[in-house]
């Protein structure tokens, strides 16, 4: 057996497609781009508890607008209730919602202002300028709703709306730079315009539903339910056009479509997680097809909340009761780019909102993937500030290797040395899962951190961050390898071999070897 | 020097306990169950091949049996393997008498007196009862005035080790160290899977072997040997 480093994801694919950097099940550890060790995600932390009004709390919306000058406002949508949010404990309200929506927003820079959406077409089309919350002047006889906006071209595009009857097949640019102007009786191309930058309307070619839009390379992209993805053409009103992109099929879901900085992802119909840049490049093969790796986990999905860390270089996929997590820069790396985010806490990562902002508390430029819950509570992954989930919970991480042969475990059994850094005293359970043997091993090594003596107290404070010492390493041991040894009873033609941390504190297992 | 101490000694030694582990607390420890059972096998297997070569001191103690009127087989301590000395007896302080093994045991017994059962009196000899456990019978079966009597005896008792905190049976640290270090050289040879040669062929062990001998004596081993002329 060689040395078990950990640079690949998961990957449930056939064991002679997988590789023994990746692993055949696993949830809740993290890739790197620059080391192959096995590690925890870091733990995701409450931020804030929104009041509840009548209808509830459950976060079903952030909003925020960064204006021209950077100064930041976030709106939450709790319930029905919207408020201004300072992204510690004051909410101020801001405005009732009639009905139950799912408030998207989208930033018109230009004129300091957010245009508001609303996934459910419940709540006209919203405008927040950082001080009031209204509705969107939009130069219409009668109320405008719509599912999905994004701004392309010096306009805002507002997707599958409603005036009056409900076209979801339907989308109306403002006029040029007038996000504030509308009109839905002009279509493009066949309208008459003077100069093209009127505001206009144009349909999906196939009159589906949209359920998808994204930007990619500067071209306005749109996924019709049970259909087909298209792009935008033209330069204005006279020429605008949707042309087939991709014939051989289109998102599912309402949210699973996203745009991840080089490419555009989304969820098929299948649960099949595909690559627009991949399509774009090499056609209807599975290299467009990012869930190869873990069809077990993707199967059958209808939806999902798609989510960008531009930051962390990481796209999450929020499917109910976990994250699926696609590490980009693993992408192309021979490796499966694939984790699984699971929690023992109550939040159990359902959501009916994700969005990639920036902390509205603090004044430094940090932007994390937001999510709240059902209770109001609003919480922010990545979090390098908490112990454990919600600073409360233990975090499982888990994988289990591919089969793994050698003579020696054959004839003599397994024994060799874990490699790792001391940073808190941790339990690291190894489970050996020898063939024809039929039962699973334990073998428990216990990870040290620093010394007691070492309190690591370099920020100032009694102990980094003034609380709890869970992710110091200490001045002692910093970058110093330390190595335990293992052993575990039987043999057999190979092993299985799991690795389990239930802890709340970090922990940085280098590599595993069969060496004394 | 207790077993958990002498198996955690034996695993520094083959670097199985190295770097930042800890020694182990109980052989339950499952970081390194394979090497704690093979350690412990080591160290057993080397105990019971000094034991049988040799009588060391830890080995000799004494027990007792009170006879009882009409009973005439006995069961002998718990962790007795065999009566010390050449000429092993039972001694009843109170007469100043020893009683002493019949010629040829049971088995000559039977037949020079074929009612040695049922014989009563004064016990003057004893012979190996072979049962399920060590038992010894006594000749003549001890009648109403002679039962009540303790007759002590001399034997050999069990050192082995099995759970943590049985003690090596050694003197001194420097024994139980060297007895380790033999001990060692069985665990290397048995994880190679050569349990089975001859270990009197192996420099290593034979050297570590010798190192515990001498300790084990009580007087000074001889530093010169060859004829001594004039």
């Amino acid at each position: 057996m060689a040395d078990l480093i950990f640079g690949g994801g998961l990957n449930e694919q056939g064991s002679t497609e997988i590789d023994s950097q990746e692993c055949i099940e696993g949830y809740n550890f993290e890739l790197s781009e620059i080391d192959t060790h096995f590690r925890s995600r870091n733990p995701f932390e409450k931020q804030g508890t929104a009041p509840s009004v009548s209808g509830g709390n459950t976060i079903n919306g952030f909003i925020q607008l960064i204006k021209q000058d950077d100064t930041k406002t976030t709106l939450v949508q709790a319930g029905t209730g919207i408020f201004e949010w300072d992204g510690n404990s004051t909410f101020t309200s801001k405005g009732n919602l009639t009905t139950t929506s799912k408030l998207r927003g989208t930033t018109w820079s230009l004129g300091g202002y957010s245009v508001i959406t609303d996934l459910l077409k419940t709540t006209v089309v919203q405008k927040w300028d950082g001080t009031s919350f209204g509705t969107l002047t939009t130069g219409l006889g009668g109320d405008l709703f719509a599912k999905y906006g994004l701004v392309y071209q010096n306009r805002v595009w507002l997707f599958n709306v409603k005036s009056g009857t409900d076209t979801p097949h339907l989308i109306v640019a403002s006029a040029f730079e007038d996000p504030e102007s509308y009109n839905i009786t002009s279509r493009a191309v066949q309208g008459s315009f003077a100069t093209g930058l009127e505001a206009f309307y144009i349909v999906a070619p196939n009159l589906r539903p949209i359920n998808g839009v994204a930007i990619w390379y500067d071209t306005l992209i749109i996924s019709t339910e049970g259909g087909i993805i298209y792009k935008l053409t033209g330069s204005d009103a006279n020429d605008y056009a949707f042309k087939s992109f991709y014939t051989g099929s289109a998102a599912t879901g309402v949210e699973t479509m996203s745009a991840t900085g080089n490419d555009v992802v989304y969820i098929r119909k299948g649960g099949v997680i595909e690559s627009l840049g991949a399509t774009d490049k090499y056609g209807d093969t599975s290299t467009d097809d990012l869930s190869l790796w873990i069809r077990n986990q993707t199967r059958n999905i209808t939806d999902a909340i798609t989510v960008y860390d531009q930051n962390r270089q990481k796209i999450y996929f929020f499917i109910g009761s976990k994250i699926l997590v696609l590490f980009k820069n693993k992408i192309g790396s021979g490796f499966s780019p694939w984790s699984v985010y699971t929690t023992q806490h109550s939040s159990q990562f359902t959501t009916n909102v994700a969005t990639y902002m920036r902390d509205p508390f603090t004044s430094e430029d940090k932007d994390y993937v937001y999510f709240g819950d059902t209770s109001g509570n609003i919480y922010f992954l990545d979090s390098e500030n908490v112990s454990g989930d919600d600073n409360t919970t233990d975090i499982v991480t888990y994988r289990k290797s591919l089969y793994l042969e050698s003579d020696q475990i054959r004839d003599i059994g397994i024994s060799g040395r874990v490699y790792y850094h001391r940073i808190s005293n941790t339990n690291l359970s190894m489970g050996f899962e020898f063939g024809d043997d039929f039962t699973t091993q334990p073998c428990n090594v216990p990870l040290k951190g620093p010394p007691v003596t070492d309190t690591g107290a370099y920020y100032g404070g009694e102990f980094y961050f003034g609380g709890d010492i869970y992710f110091n390493a200490g001045f002692q041991f910093t970058d110093l390898i330390a190595t335990k040894g293992y052993s575990p009873s039987g043999k057999g033609t190979g092993i299985h071999l799991s690795l389990t941390v239930n802890s709340r504190q970090n922990f940085d297992v280098i590599k595993i070897t069969d060496q004394p | 020097m207790d077993f958990l101490t002498g198996v955690n000694r034996l695993l520094r030694r083959n670097n199985v306990i190295k770097g930042d582990d800890d020694n182990i607390t109980t052989f339950s420890d499952n970081q390194h169950a394979a090497k704690i059972e093979l350690s412990q096998i080591a160290i057993q297997d080397e105990l019971n091949t000094l034991v049988s070569d040799r009588l060391i001191p830890y080995e000799k103690t004494s027990g007792s049996i009170v006879t009882v009127e009409n009973k005439r087989t006995y069961e002998l301590a718990a962790d007795f393997v065999r009566l010390f000395g050449e000429k092993p007896y039972f001694y009843y302080s109170t007469d100043n008498q020893q009683v002493f093994e019949y010629p040829g045991g049971e088995d000559h017994l039977r037949l020079a007196i074929p009612n040695y059962q049922d014989m009563r009196g004064n016990p003057t000899d004893w012979y190996i009862y072979h049962t399920t456990t060590k038992q010894v019978g006594l000749y003549q079966t001890p009648d109403a005035t002679h039962a009540g009597r303790t007759y002590t005896y001399e034997y050999e008792r069990d050192v082995t080790v099995s759970v943590e905190n049985d003690n090596l049976p050694f003197h001194s640290e420097s024994e139980a160290q060297s007895f380790i270090a033999t001990a060692a050289r069985r665990y290397q040879l048995l994880e190679l899977g050569q349990g089975d040669i001859d270990f009197d062929t192996d420099a290593i062990y034979l050297t570590a072997r010798r190192r515990l001998f001498d300790l084990m004596r009580f007087t000074n081993p001889k530093k010169r040997w060859g004829v001594k002329y004039g």
